[in-house]
């Protein structure tokens, strides 16, 4: 009896299997018979040129890098030339590829010129394209007007580590601009973001730190993260009047405060911190920062007064041993917990505050301080939850099991968390992860 | 003939069933058969094609699912997700191939969806030899091109 799969069952349904299988797979049934040569074409899920094996063979110096790097580039542009269907989920390369060397099938313009025109890639243009990352890709400011004159869909873009672009316009024409979420970081030279007629934008981040911002016509942007420490440091130093974009709009915003420069008195002046714009929409902030030990965290009470409206609250920290350890004691001293430098936030109430996380709890005096505080000042708290691990272990760093010590430490750190339910008012659930 | 709220289905070897509606229509080819013409709401719908057992399991398949969309307390996602698992473990693969077929044509999208399922993680990390000896797929490569074939590898570079 023939059970031939290939021959019973018709094309869509095929095609639809090889969907749901990792590139490789799916690459892997090509040879199986004539029929699924041709299948593998129509191959409309991940296009994903990540080689997890042969990274870490090169990292460990068990292949050499030259020919490598010639065999991928062969490997992704076979994939593409001979790709025959009409859409395509994703389309990814991950490899550290020299500049001059790049794509050469696609390489045309001047010599140093290192990012292919990717709308000739697939023998059409991208007009369906929705979602555009560029990670360490050396894109220019023409390349970026290009894409989103040529990708009238595009909701998403990110460019990180750009090292050639200087300038980014984002212009929309006639409202047809369908960016939602634009995220930018790690472009050394990038000195000029103006953003302008983009209805749709949503969301916008921003690592880095350029001295020309512009941004109007942006009546949806609601949702922002500023990921640069040097940055955030201006902004809050100078009460949030040099944001770029209304104040008002916004309703979640993300601050990395790094090692709160912002908030030294050389840096941030008394009288300043009366003066903050109000936040008067902000439902959601989420700050992250570096703490000496015992350093009080009751500056966060200043940013709360600032956001009358604020429900949820989170908190990602560290407390850096070696600096505390280093530093000259002269000047923080009044920074410590229980001296009275965040007085003036005693007493403040924060009405609308439903939640709050700490995440990288240690149960030291500074965070049992701040948790106090917010717990007399905020009536409607509902959930207060805790996590001790490390916040800004990610990515790797985080699939790594951590040694035995920092387990220990963190599980120690539950216990004491665990010991502070119990003088909690027992209408605020306490979560301990 | 089927008493009201209840359809009659033949299968192509002439095996009537007679099912609740809302089991039937998980298969929108016959939801829109119903919907445009109201005597096979009454009368019986031929389902081409596919023969008793096949339309069986397709039964006990849609009814479970309808009864779970009706009552997600009696029979919960993890049960469900149980009863996914041990109905395509049971089969064979000619009942696979078949069912396929059948879902596709009477467009049982949740059933469909699962199956491919099955037959991706059949092929998954497996080497064509294996996948060919599964699945009995003949190769009809020349040695020759078949060599160009591995030669060019587009699984990996």
């Amino acid at each position: 009896m023939d059970s031939d799969l290939s021959n019973k069952i018709p094309d869509e349904i095929l095609t639809c299997i090889l969907s749901r299988l990792s590139m490789k797979d799916a690459a892997k049934t090509s040879v199986l018979s004539r029929r699924w040569e041709i299948l593998w074409k129509f191959y409309n899920s991940c296009l994903d040129f990540d080689d997890m094996e042969t990274k870490v063979l090169l990292f460990q110096g068990q292949k050499q890098f030259d020919m490598e790097e010639e065999k991928y580039i062969r490997w992704v542009n076979q994939v593409v030339v001979s790709h025959r269907g009409s859409t395509i989920e994703q389309f990814r390369v991950s490899f550290d590829l020299e500049r001059n060397k790049l794509w050469k099938p696609f390489k045309d313009m001047d010599e140093m010129y290192s990012f292919p025109t990717p709308w000739r890639w697939l023998g059409h243009d991208l007009k369906s394209l929705t979602s555009l990352r560029l990670e360490s890709v050396n894109v220019t400011e023409q390349h970026v007007s290009y894409f989103l004159s040529d990708c009238p869909l595009l909701e998403e873009l990110s460019i990180a580590g750009a090292p050639s672009l200087c300038k980014l316009r984002v212009v929309g024409h006639q409202s047809s601009l369908k960016l939602k979420y634009l995220e930018i970081r790690d472009c050394s030279v990038l000195k000029n973001v103006e953003v302008s007629a983009a209805k749709n934008l949503v969301y916008f981040c921003q690592g880095l730190f350029a001295t020309k911002m512009h941004f109007q016509d942006v009546p949806k942007l609601s949702s922002v993260s500023l990921e640069r420490g040097d940055y955030t440091d201006h902004l809050v130093a100078t009460s949030f009047k040099e944001l770029p974009f209304p104040v008002s709009q916004l309703q979640m915003l993300k601050l990395d405060l790094f090692d709160m420069m912002c908030f030294r008195p050389f840096m941030f002046p008394w009288e300043a911190r009366k003066k903050f714009a109000q936040l008067t929409n902000l439902h959601q902030l989420e700050l992250s920062f570096v703490v000496l030990n015992e350093q009080s965290m009751l500056f966060v009470g200043l940013l709360l007064c600032a956001s009358p409206r604020l429900h949820k609250l989170v908190l990602k920290y560290q407390i850096d041993w070696y600096a505390t350890e280093i530093q000259p004691y002269a000047w923080w001293v009044d920074f410590r917990v229980g001296k009275t430098h965040w007085k003036q936030v005693v007493g403040c109430k924060y009405e609308c505050l439903k939640e709050v996380e700490f995440l990288g709890w240690n149960g030291l005096k500074a965070d049992v301080e701040l948790l106090t505080h917010l717990i007399g000042a905020a009536e409607s708290l509902e959930v207060i939850t805790i996590d001790p691990c490390d916040p800004f272990r990610v990515g790797v760093q985080k699939a790594l099991t951590q040694p035995p010590k920092v387990i220990a430490a963190e599980e120690d750190d539950r216990n004491r968390a665990r010991e502070l339910e119990a003088k909690l008012p027992q209408t605020i659930k306490f979560v301990v992860l | 003939m089927a008493s009201k709220g209840n359809l009659t289905l033949k299968s192509c070897n002439g095996k009537e069933f007679i099912v609740e509606e809302k089991v039937a229509v998980m298969s929108t080819t016959i939801k829109n058969m119903v919907d445009v013409d109201d005597s096979f709401a009454q009368g019986v719908i031929p389902i081409i094609g596919v023969d008793g057992k096949i339309l069986a399991k397709l039964i006990e398949y849609c009814k479970e699912h309808a009864e779970a969309d009706e009552d997600e307390e009696v029979k919960s996602e993890e049960y469900l997700k149980k009863f996914d698992e041990k109905f395509v473990d049971e089969l064979n693969l000619n009942d696979l191939y078949d069912l396929l077929k059948a879902s596709n044509y009477l467009e049982i999208t949740k059933l469909l969806n699962l199956l491919c399922q099955k037959v991706a993680s059949m092929i998954k990390g497996k080497k064509p030899e294996e996948i060919r000896r599964i699945f009995n797929i003949k190769n009809d490569f020349t040695p020759e091109e078949e060599e160009e074939i591995n030669r060019q590898n587009p699984w990996a570079f």
